[in-house]
């Protein structure tokens, strides 16, 4: 197999594993507890953990803003994303778990919507250390928002394991749209994905939704 | 080595408490009980998952030492709790799986580093798998079938993830490390802070 037909195999493969994790999130955003059988323990946990960041949308418009962004800046951003930002946001989770307080941490979750969809409105690309500065604080700001409601899990490990997994997958989701950046369509659509946000955002900073 | 190895075994020793019900699954039966527990208890699966990847990630270098010296680990110390049951708290199961995950994420770790965390990760996950409910001339057969289990987790997850050599599948493990890390880091920092944070 000569070097273009493997680069082929791996986008194809990339590809087809970002559309599984597309598809279980919305499934997983579709599914209702199931009745016949008490959600405590383990699954319990897990579930509650893995919806969540999915739950919330003021979460969901900044992970999927985190992921556009990524696909915008390209590599090594891209990749380092999904690595770097669980770490980032499990010390904030363990901030909030220690209860260290943090200043205005909804207003900046808000704002994170705004100015990472501004940043993929606009379609901006700053040095690789500044978006990582801007990127990393707000993952402080929402781990610490999700760490000071993980000790009422059923069960700790499986909610935290569930929570990371959502979150990462809302990355997933957001990296995978922003693949459409390769096209010109797909770079307005994406823009415009990015304008969406910020405007959500702005909706959940002056208190419209 | 040897002296690192004393010093996790104590620090292990120190961390045990008494055994904490893991409820038995009813019907399968003794060994199958045993065999599940690894993949039962979420403690268990993130520290096992996270050595397994980090043997695979480094086959063959890594994976000639660090995984006969899990089997060996989680054979002998099953071995020795047969005798003395107990459980361990779920801290140093959580502190492997956070160093583990976190290695793996960074894509480094040498062939000792590998070695002495799947040392720790085969003596801790056999020192929390007392059974509970088992009749006593029974428990080994449980405890043989959590050693089965939980070194079928590491060698299977060891074996994928050896496999995966593509740039795309070798950023997916480091993703996985790094989840893992994250996930242990939480619940971590719950057990050393249980009150500090008002429910939600």
């Amino acid at each position: 197999m000569n070097k273009v037909q493997e680069r082929g195999t791996a986008r194809h493969s990339a590809t087809t594993i970002a559309c599984a994790a597309v598809s279980l999130l919305l499934l997983s955003a579709l599914a209702t507890p199931a009745f016949a059988h008490e959600a405590s323990g383990v699954a319990g946990g897990f579930v509650s953990g893995f919806l969540h960041p999915i739950l919330g949308w003021d979460h969901v418009a900044a992970m999927v803003a985190v992921g556009l962004w990524g696909a915008f800046l390209g590599a090594p951003a891209i990749w380092l994303l999904p690595i770097v930002f669980p770490l980032v946001m499990a010390f904030g989770g363990a901030l909030g778990i220690a209860g260290v307080p943090l200043p205005a941490v909804e207003t900046g979750i808000a704002a994170s919507a705004v100015v990472l969809g501004g940043m993929v409105a606009l379609g901006a690309r700053p040095p690789l250390w500044l978006a990582a500065v801007i990127v990393g604080a707000f993952a402080v700001l929402h781990g610490h928002a999700h760490g000071t409601e993980l000790p009422a899990a059923a069960d700790a490990v499986a909610y935290a394991v569930g929570f990371v997994t959502g979150t990462g997958l809302l990355h997933l989701t957001g990296i995978t749209f922003g693949l459409a950046t390769k096209w010109e369509g797909g770079k307005v659509a994406v823009r415009a994905a990015g304008g969406a946000i910020a405007v959500t955002g702005l909706a959940f900073l002056t208190g419209f939704a | 080595m040897k002296a690192l190895i004393v010093l996790a075994m104590l620090l292990m020793a120190g961390a045990c408490g008494p055994a904490m019900a893991h409820a038995p699954i009813k019907g399968i039966g003794t060994f199958y009980n045993g065999l599940l527990h690894p993949v039962l208890v979420p403690a268990h699966l993130l520290v096992l998952a996270a050595v397994g990847l980090l043997i695979g990630q480094h086959a063959p270098r890594v994976s000639r030492l660090a995984l006969p010296a899990f089997a060996a680990a989680l054979t002998v110390t099953l071995a020795l709790i047969d005798a003395s049951p107990g459980a361990l708290q779920q801290w140093p199961l959580l502190a492997i799986a956070l160093v583990a995950g976190l290695a793996v994420a960074l894509a480094r770790a040498g062939s000792l580093v590998a070695t002495a965390l799947a040392l720790g990760a085969g003596v801790a996950v056999a020192l929390d798998s007392a059974p509970d409910g088992a009749p006593d001339e029974q428990v080994w057969l449980a405890l043989s079938g959590t050693g089965l289990g939980a070194a079928l987790v590491v060698t299977y997850v060891g074996g994928f993830a050896a496999r995966l050599e593509l740039p795309w599948q070798k950023t997916a493990i480091r993703a996985a490390g790094s989840w893992i890390a994250a996930s242990a880091l939480l619940v971590l920092t719950l057990d050393l802070f249980p009150t500090a944070s008002p429910p939600a």
